[in-house]
């Protein structure tokens, strides 16, 4: 276990938690099992988690100041060193009916990000000659990290890219420092609401490929299409089990003008089980 | 002669005791000064810019050296390797009230388990708990302190005469 996570626990899960190789996922929640996902599967463990445990996490996690993270929080998740992603929930605290906080957390996903060097066959005609591409997968797949594995790739190669990491999932940056290689041509707006970004970041960063993952309804869609319409290329992500049915969606329709390449993952994590190229209408 | 010199030492010597005596008034007074100053930096960098706890005190610490930035500088250390307290201070923390270096670190440690606004909440009332131990510490200094060494002097003199 890599010392970025081993510090999160204490001693008595940490023993439990290196049993595991290639851990993916853990799951902690008070009072229950904890459960881990590797590569090779789901794994119920003997140790039952506390609220102590949990809180310690959050406590190392944030570095003793939740306060600093609430921005996040209020969106579920914690950044941390070592691209690890912490989902949070427990109650909410309401301010004039909007959300100020989470608290009494009671509940923490970790994910461990991994990156990937040999990207499948299917990717590498994109990578030689870059369009415009979506990357769709039902969740857990694997595709951010197949999507910064990309970026990183097309930003070695000379491409200026913009990341808008709205999750933070994709640089795992904190304190400004990214914790997983983008590439040497690579700049990152982390935190920012996705939409806001688009229009600003055309104009400012002047990217040759802006890339984001998970997007998300009409108004991004919008954005996406706008930027293309402006002479930048952009490289997406979504949910989705099937290109046809996705397309179909009203919200995602205009995607069909701009995007070039379609991969969606399946199967296993990370496989390719579908691939459509240069097919913009 | 030799009774005024005796007389003369014991003066000396119980002067100085009277100076310890003032010096650790004064340096309660100061701390708490200190302290109080602090925890309105701490509350200012929270509700402005959320910087994370140690960030704020290694930032406080780097502004001065004195005494409470010595016994800060502990706390931090010892709170980035999880632990609450060693009592491993400097000699000169030596003068300063023991519950006072207690409430500076239960005070640091219920820091950042909330939301901005909470904790913005907590430290103002933080802030006048040690505003008034603050006021306290200053009369206290400036009363008994002063009063205990100027006291100590006559006392010194006065031995001084009876000797001779």
């Amino acid at each position: 276990m890599k010392p970025s996570l081993k510090r999160l626990f204490r001693e008595r899960m940490c023993e439990c938690l290196e049993k595991y190789e290639e851990l993916r996922e853990i799951r902690v929640r008070s009072n229950k099992n904890l459960v881990v996902y590797t590569f090779g599967g789901r794994h119920v463990t003997d140790y039952i988690a506390t609220q102590e445990d949990i809180d310690y996490i959050l406590k190392i996690a944030t570095s003793r100041s939740l306060y600093a993270v609430e921005e996040s929080i209020k969106c579920g998740y914690i950044s941390c060193d070592g691209g690890i992603r912490i989902g949070v929930s427990g109650e909410a605290v309401l301010d004039n009916g909007k959300l100020r906080s989470i608290k009494n957390i009671n509940s923490l996903v970790i994910r461990i990000a991994k990156s990937v060097q040999n990207l499948p066959t299917e990717v590498l005609p994109i990578i030689n000659n870059f369009d415009n591409t979506l990357i769709l997968s039902p969740p857990f797949l694997g595709k951010t990290t197949l999507l910064r594995e990309m970026t990183r790739r097309l930003s070695d190669k000379g491409n200026d890219i913009l990341v808008i990491d709205e999750r933070n999932e994709i640089s795992a940056t904190v304190d400004g420092k990214q914790n997983l290689d983008l590439g040497a041509n690579t700049d990152v707006m982390v935190g920012v609401p996705k939409i806001a970004c688009y229009e600003g970041a055309v104009r400012t960063m002047a990217p040759d490929i802006i890339v984001t993952d998970e997007i998300f309804g009409e108004r991004e869609v919008d954005c996406l299409v706008d930027s293309v319409r402006s002479g930048v290329k952009v490289m997406a992500t979504a949910h989705a089990c099937n290109i046809d049915k996705f397309l179909l969606n009203k919200s995602y329709a205009p995607l069909k003008e701009i995007m070039a390449n379609y991969l969606l993952l399946g199967d296993s994590v990370g496989a390719v089980k579908e691939v459509r190229y240069n097919c913009s209408v | 002669m030799f009774g005024l010199i005796c007389g003369a030492a014991i003066c000396i010597a119980v002067s100085f005791v009277g100076l310890i005596i003032k010096r650790k008034y004064k340096t309660n007074a100061d701390f708490m000064a200190i302290y109080l100053d602090f925890i309105g930096y701490v509350k200012t960098e929270i509700a402005n810019n959320k910087t994370p706890i140690f960030t704020i005190i290694d930032n406080y610490i780097s502004r001065d050296v004195n005494v409470f930035t010595k016994v800060l500088k502990v706390i931090n250390g010892n709170l980035k390797k999880d632990i609450v307290d060693n009592e491993n201070y400097p000699k000169e923390c030596a003068l300063v009230d023991k519950k006072r270096i207690q409430w500076l670190i239960s005070d640091i440690v219920s820091i950042g388990k909330y939301d901005s606004i909470t904790e913005v909440n907590k430290l103002k009332s933080i802030e006048e708990r040690v505003k008034i131990d603050c006021d306290l510490a200053a009369t206290k200094y400036k009363k008994d302190g002063v009063m205990a060494f100027k006291l100590s002097v006559l006392i010194g003199i006065a031995i001084m005469i009876i000797l001779c």
